[in-house]
């Protein structure tokens, strides 16, 4: 059940406002852990041994944060580092080793990541003792369980949580989630679709295809990745959880920051909880440890697939970079890392829609001579080109809503309202075109995680 | 922009109240087609052509969301009048309302690789099909009775200005330009390729239905006189083709017929039916109509039309054998209408043909190939 799906957004959504709209405000952090315990069941109601393994790992780990240790710290740190880890690393090896009918849980990385943020929290006095219900809604928090941000579990005890009775945040959320469905509905499933079209004629193609697929998987990329990290925010703030703004992927709209502002909310927890310790221990080499734990992470999650290594590439040349200081400023240093790393994300997002690793480059074999006509037919067959032109033209008018406002500022305020209301009438347009239109042309693309050749083990 | 919206509060409110609705209108919507299914409301696959199975309450939400038939119309008649594309890449959607399928799913032929001269055949293959000819010749004249192959011409072989413009005008190298090359070059002559015939005639009106790779009766008419055309003198003598002038056709809007379908589109992009028209004069009657094969007797002939030759027309479809009728069976003192290429013997026998001639569609080309 993904926040852009049918039964989240036509029967999770309204429902559950409908039972958390009466639960008194003392009782809502309760309300919230069951709401999300019950999206959890939800969207796991096939995989019951799964369901089992979660159940533990949340029961385990919210007694831990309801008695953290006053002595043996470090055993206590140990424990609520390495059972989680533990658990993560055996269902795993079940799902990849063994022929055992196990299916892999629904956001047991997001889970794990969550369980030793409590831990570590806890260890270093940042939360204090929690009750149950408020840990297992910290780690069920739903909305950003399959696809992030990562919470830190100081973080979201920080957070201010009325669920639902904030107008702002309900205004908020509501707006970002129309963003996040848009993004996610209408350009990123348009632009995987017209990808997959044209790479069905890959044998055909000559290689000076990149120079169009290149940017089409780019973007693909940017706009998944962002509608994604939209959604859960939109739905956070929706229930009166606002995540920080840090944390959010919007901001990633360079392609330098492509790489760590898409993975921008592990790079921070890294950064908190295995960076500021090296950096402590080791100077400024436990940047870039920090930055290769992200790799190594991410690899992870994905599930070991080579082409994934090209994302260490430029995060790894970056956290070099600021390791050593003022080079990193330099104007020529950043503009080769931009390229550089929009070039790599943009081809391990081509990579990964094939089944095989590395057998991008063995595709692409049509001599040069007969491109310009085959290019042509290529993308005047592929329908999606239409809507392409279509979606480009509806983000143009979007973003030119969205940049006047804010010049707006100094001049009238007529000037200024017209922009905002601009803005909301496109938004707002946009998200019923992508309910009624686009929504049912991608039943697997709503409702799942992401389109099935980049699922590969899932999060 | 947040500071914006909340000094101006308003506005969020009313476009969050909007959402609200869009939202439960649509909610109420889908659990209502979800608990009372009405007839016909769902479609038998997704827009992507997944199926969602299952009986349990969650799956026929989503069936009632994904496979939602109105919505899925709609989608369909959305992309064909404001895209002008269809939800396929077996169809292209060519001008004047012309749909053109790119593939063939029951003979594994590509419509589209052969336009642009990618599908070809090679001169193995060429060979191999004149030798099959030069076979079916053979067995015919063996039995007393000449054999005549004529090739019907794909849709977009004599439209090809309706075809989009992104793949330029036809390749030089189609399968049906080659083998008659093949054919020319060693001297195989029973063979007629009626495409220059129609391409002649196309300001008379339209030839091809619009929504399946099918001639229409006008077309098969101009098939008809090229065939005519190829009869010695000596033929000719006995019989009269049927001119233009005695004929009338009847042009009508139908149900979009096969790739139509295939797309959905059957109701929205309609067939421009071409037939002949009520008042035409049929003098003649069946002597058999067994389904598989008939066989028609001129009513008024005179003596000198009872040398006229004795026909056997072999077709792979119902349709052009129905469409192509009229015109043989009004020219010819007996006429046999086969509906398969086999060589029947007991067929054979009852027809006693003086010319057996098998209409083959160009995309059928490759059933000429040895299997």
């Amino acid at each position: 059940m993904q926040l852009s799906g049918a039964l989240f957004l036509f029967l999770f959504l309204p429902l559950s406002f409908l039972l958390a709209l009466p639960v008194p405000r003392a009782w809502r952090p309760a309300a919230l852990a069951l709401l999300s315990a019950l999206w959890y069941v939800l969207a796991n109601w096939h995989n019951p041994w799964g369901m089992t393994l979660v159940a533990v790992l949340v029961l385990l780990t919210s007694l831990l944060a309801l008695h953290p240790a006053r002595k043996g710290k470090r055993a206590w740190l140990a424990l609520g580092v390495g059972l989680p880890l533990g658990i993560l690393v055996a269902a795993r090896t079940v799902i990849e080793y063994t022929a055992l009918p196990f299916v892999y849980p629904m956001g047991l990385g997001f889970l794990t990541l969550g369980a030793i943020s409590v831990a570590v929290d806890a260890y270093r006095g940042d939360t204090e003792r929690r009750p149950v219900p408020e840990t297992a809604g910290y780690l069920l928090f739903f909305p950003a369980l399959t696809m992030g941000p990562v919470l830190r579990h100081k973080d979201f005890v920080a957070a201010p949580r009325t669920v639902c009775f904030s107008l702002s945040d309900f205004c908020l959320g509501i707006r970002l989630y129309m963003a996040g469905f848009i993004k996610r509905l209408v350009a990123a499933a348009t632009l995987y679709r017209a990808l997959e079209q044209i790479l069905g004629y890959a044998d055909s193609l000559p290689l000076i295809a990149l120079l169009f697929l290149l940017p089409f998987a780019y973007f693909f990329f940017y706009f998944f990745v962002s509608g994604s990290s939209d959604l859960a925010r939109g739905v956070s703030a929706m229930y009166g959880v606002r995540t920080q703004d840090e944390l959010s992927m919007l901001t990633a709209t360079s392609p330098d920051r492509m790489l760590t502002g898409a993975l921008g909310s592990l790079h921070a927890y890294l950064t908190d909880y295995v960076g500021t310790p090296l950096r402590r221990l080791c100077g400024r080499a436990g940047q870039p440890i920090a930055a290769l734990a992200t790799v190594a992470l991410t690899v992870l999650f994905f599930r070991t697939r080579a082409e994934l290594l090209l994302l260490a590439l430029p995060l790894l040349l970056s956290a070099v970079l600021s390791a050593r200081g003022a080079h990193a400023q330099r104007r020529i240093t950043r503009i080769l890392l931009c390229v550089l790393s929009a070039i790599l994300c943009a081809g391990l997002m081509l990579a990964l829609l094939f089944d095989t690793p590395f057998s991008l480059f063995s595709l692409f074999g049509a001599p040069l001579s007969e491109s310009a006509h085959f290019l042509y037919y290529v993308f005047g067959s592929v329908s999606s080109t239409r809507y392409l032109i279509l979606s480009t033209c509806l983000l143009v008018c979007y973003l030119i809503a969205t940049r006047l406002a804010p010049h707006t500022k100094r001049g009238r305020s007529r000037l200024r309202t017209a922009a905002l209301l601009a803005e909301w009438i496109l938004l707002f347009v946009g998200f019923a075109l992508a309910l009624l239109y686009f929504m049912p042309q991608f039943p697997q693309y709503a409702d799942h995680l992401a389109p099935s050749p980049l699922i590969l083990g899932g999060a | 922009m947040e500071n914006t919206q909340a000094k101006q509060p308003l506005l969020p409110l009313i476009f969050c109240v909007l959402f609200i609705g869009v939202v439960l209108s649509c909610s109420v919507f889908f659990l209502t087609h979800t608990f009372i299914q009405p007839s016909g409301a769902e479609s038998e696959q997704c827009y992507d052509g997944s199926a969602i199975e299952g009986d349990s309450f969650f799956a026929r939400f989503r069936r009632a969301v994904y496979q939602n038939e109105s919505l899925l119309s709609f989608i369909s008649e959305c992309e064909y009048r404001v895209l002008n594309t269809v939800n396929s890449s077996d169809v292209l959607v060519g001008k004047e309302d012309f749909l053109f399928a790119t593939d063939d799913p029951e003979t594994g032929y590509s419509y589209l690789q052969d336009y642009i001269g990618k599908a070809t055949f090679t001169e193995e293959e060429s060979a191999a099909i004149l030798a099959e000819l030069q076979r079916r010749r053979a067995f015919y004249e063996q039995k007393g009775a000449e054999y005549l192959l004529v090739v019907l011409p794909n849709a977009q072989t004599v439209y090809s200005e309706y075809m989009p413009g992104y793949l330029g005008n036809i390749h030089p190298d189609t399968r049906l330009a080659v083998l008659e090359r093949y054919l020319k070059q060693n001297g195989y002559a029973s063979f007629v390729n009626p495409t220059e015939e129609l391409e002649r005639h196309k300001s008379d009106g339209v030839l091809y239905n619009n929504t399946e790779n099918s001639l229409n009766a006008r077309g098969l008419y101009y098939v008809y006189l090229s065939i005519c055309s190829r009869f010695d003198n000596e033929v000719l003598q006995h019989i009269t083709p049927i001119s233009r002038a005695r004929l009338s056709f009847f042009e009508h809007r139908t149900a979009g017929k096969d790739i139509a379908r295939r797309v959905g589109l059957s109701d929205v992009v309609q067939n421009r039916t071409v037939s002949l028209s009520g008042d035409t004069q049929l003098r003649y009657r069946y002597l058999f109509n067994t389904g598989l094969c008939s066989k028609t007797v001129k009513m008024d002939y005179s003596m000198d039309q009872i040398d006229s030759p004795s026909l056997l027309l072999q077709f792979t479809g119902t349709w052009e054998r129905s469409q192509i009728e009229p015109f043989f069976s009004n020219t010819f003192t007996t006429v046999t209408y086969q509906t398969n290429l086999e060589q029947n013997d007991a067929i054979y026998e009852r027809a006693t043909p003086s010319v057996v001639i098998q209409f083959l569609y160009e995309n059928e080309l490759s059933l000429l190939l040895p299997q």
